[in-house]
């Protein structure tokens, strides 16, 4: 009997189901009413928390946490209205809430349009990105200040600064609580996109010291991005590409951590624990991704990405494939950190110096660990152990992770001794 | 077997502000509880209890007082009724009571055994 009832709650169960809540409450109260909405969805998931821990969990605990979030939602209208027929001492009777209104709040269509008008508002490309982020994360990922804070590395107090600017804008500026049509759509999500892609990539190698990968961005950014992809209006080619990618990558999360919780990086994984259904959904996005006229950046690096997914063995990667997708990206968008990874591509695709030479050209990276530690591995490959050193020894010292810092360590001191020859 | 009252104190200091995923890791923690007294046959019955409430005194129980406390540390949140061969054995099956933490604590009383009494 318990043991079933354990069961029917899933995992992020309350953390998922609030970021619906809000958006939805938010869509019924209105935007200045955002901080009501999290209260009561804080009321609702306390009042569940006490009565199910002792064992009263309902039939349908989803149903009964929009069931009772509803019910102090109209609570909360009946006050509002009361009000200023109390100060202006009005006494014709009071508007009934319109049954309508609430009555379809919680349809499974009703609550995904209103998360993707939440995320459309949070998204806006007039709030500073890390604010959309932050902002994006407390309201549909029912995520707190703290655990915001927490996972990107900063303190609590940054991470409300940030969202109280979003939600500054998001009031002054009327930012309408809408899904963008037509001629508006396209820019408006490509914000979204972007923040979704940047959730997804400080969850998939986290500034974080202990933890590299934070499996909770991860999926957040995955899960959002999945609904864009059930929308008509958002199904876009670069939705799916960025889905694709997503897919790629997620695929790979728990085979670059071993039992100790020490990295290993893409050469050394054992390929049979790729996640399979990842990696074939990888490609069921990647073929929807592909329409006439259409390319985004996501194309390109789920591209890459598939060209991993499906090689057998490191030695049998497709690094010309690879380097080309590179040379496509680096002409779209010339970054340094594309031109680092078109530069170890290189190292592969063309030959260790030709990599050493990109990667000297590199400027604006000198503060990034990532960079040292290729400079030195192309330098291992061409025999110039002195300077692979010191490179791993920059790298080292640029790193926060832990985790990263042993695996340079390791790779440093086994530059005389090289353990993999 | 005895029978005896776990009435919960406190518990809830940081309530407010807890995130979802942490009033849901709590609450599965109280399931695990639960489930495992179940499972030894030690669980009897269990409610929480919403906070607030009167006091009823005076002759003819004419004074009614809001309470019972107003301290967060005093507020009943609840109570078991579990089985224990003792008092030894019910304050042991307290170790598992996930609220510690946050500042709860357990007042473990033994119920009177009629049967005892009356040397049945």
């Amino acid at each position: 009997m318990q043991d079933a009832n354990t069961a029917k709650l899933v995992d992020h169960l309350f953390r998922h189901e609030s970021g619906k809540m809000v958006a939805v409450l938010t869509k019924l109260l209105g935007f200045k009413n955002l901080d009501t909405a999290h209260d009561i969805i804080q009321d609702t998931l306390l009042s569940a928390m006490t009565l199910w821990s002792y064992g009263k969990l309902p039939e349908n605990p989803t149903a009964w946490l929009y069931h009772v979030a509803r019910n102090k939602a109209i609570d909360f209208l009946r006050r509002e209205q009361a009000r200023p027929r109390i100060q202006s001492g009005f006494s014709q009777s009071l508007d009934p809430i319109p049954e309508t209104a609430t009555a379809n709040l919680f349809l499974e269509t009703e609550i995904e349009d209103s998360v993707l008008r939440m995320m459309f508002a949070c998204c806006h490309p007039d709030i500073p990105i890390e604010s959309r982020i932050a902002m994006a994360l407390k309201t549909l990922g029912g995520m707190t200040s703290r655990e915001i804070a927490h996972a990107f590395l900063t303190s609590e107090d940054t991470i409300i600064k940030r969202i109280y600017r979003a939600r500054e804008k998001i009031k002054n500026e009327k930012i309408p609580l809408d899904v963008p049509v037509s001629g508006a759509l396209l820019p408006r999500l490509e914000s979204v996109l972007q923040v979704l892609y940047l959730l997804f990539n400080e969850g998939y190698n986290s500034s974080h010291p202990d933890t590299l990968i934070r499996h909770d961005l991860c999926s957040e950014a995955m899960r959002l991005c999945h609904l864009l992809t059930r929308h008509t209006d958002t199904d876009k080619p670069a939705t799916n590409a960025l889905m694709a990618l997503m897919c790629f990558q997620a695929s790979r999360l728990d085979s670059r951590i071993d039992q100790h919780g020490n990295i290993i990086t893409l050469k050394y994984q054992d390929r049979s624990t790729w996640n399979r259904q990842l990696i074939s959904r990888g490609f069921h996005y990647l073929d929807r991704a592909a329409e006439l006229n259409s390319f985004s950046l996501y194309h390109l690096e789920a591209g890459i990405a598939s060209v991993h997914a499906a090689s057998p063995s490191f030695e049998q990667t497709d690094w010309k494939a690879i380097y080309h997708l590179y040379e496509i990206l680096y002409s779209i968008n010339p970054s340094p950190v594309v031109a680092l990874n078109k530069a170890i591509a290189s190292s592969y695709a063309v030959s260790a110096q030709s990599a050493l030479d990109a990667l000297q050209n590199i400027k604006g990276l000198e503060n990034n660990h990532l960079y040292y530690a290729s400079l030195a591995e192309v330098c291992l490959g061409l025999g110039k152990n002195e300077d692979a050193r010191n490179y791993f020894d920059s790298a080292i010292s640029l790193t926060d992770s832990k985790l990263e810092k042993e695996l340079l360590k390791q790779k440093r001191d086994a530059v005389d001794f090289p353990a993999h020859p | 077997m005895e029978q005896f009252m776990l009435i919960f104190h406190g518990g809830s200091d940081d309530a407010q502000q807890r995130s979802p995923e942490a009033m849901q890791a709590n609450m599965a923690k109280w399931m695990a509880w639960i489930e495992k007294l179940e499972k030894s046959g030690k669980y009897v019955s269990g409610e929480p209890l919403l906070p607030g409430g009167k006091i009823v005194s005076g002759s003819n129980g004419s004074v009614v007082t809001d309470g019972p406390f107003t301290e967060g540390k005093e507020v009943v949140g609840g109570f078991f009724i579990i089985k224990a061969k003792d008092m030894n054995e019910a304050v042991a099956i307290c170790k598992d009571y996930p609220d510690f933490q946050t500042g709860g604590t357990i007042q473990v009383r033994q119920v009177m055994n009629v049967n005892e009494m009356v040397g049945k």
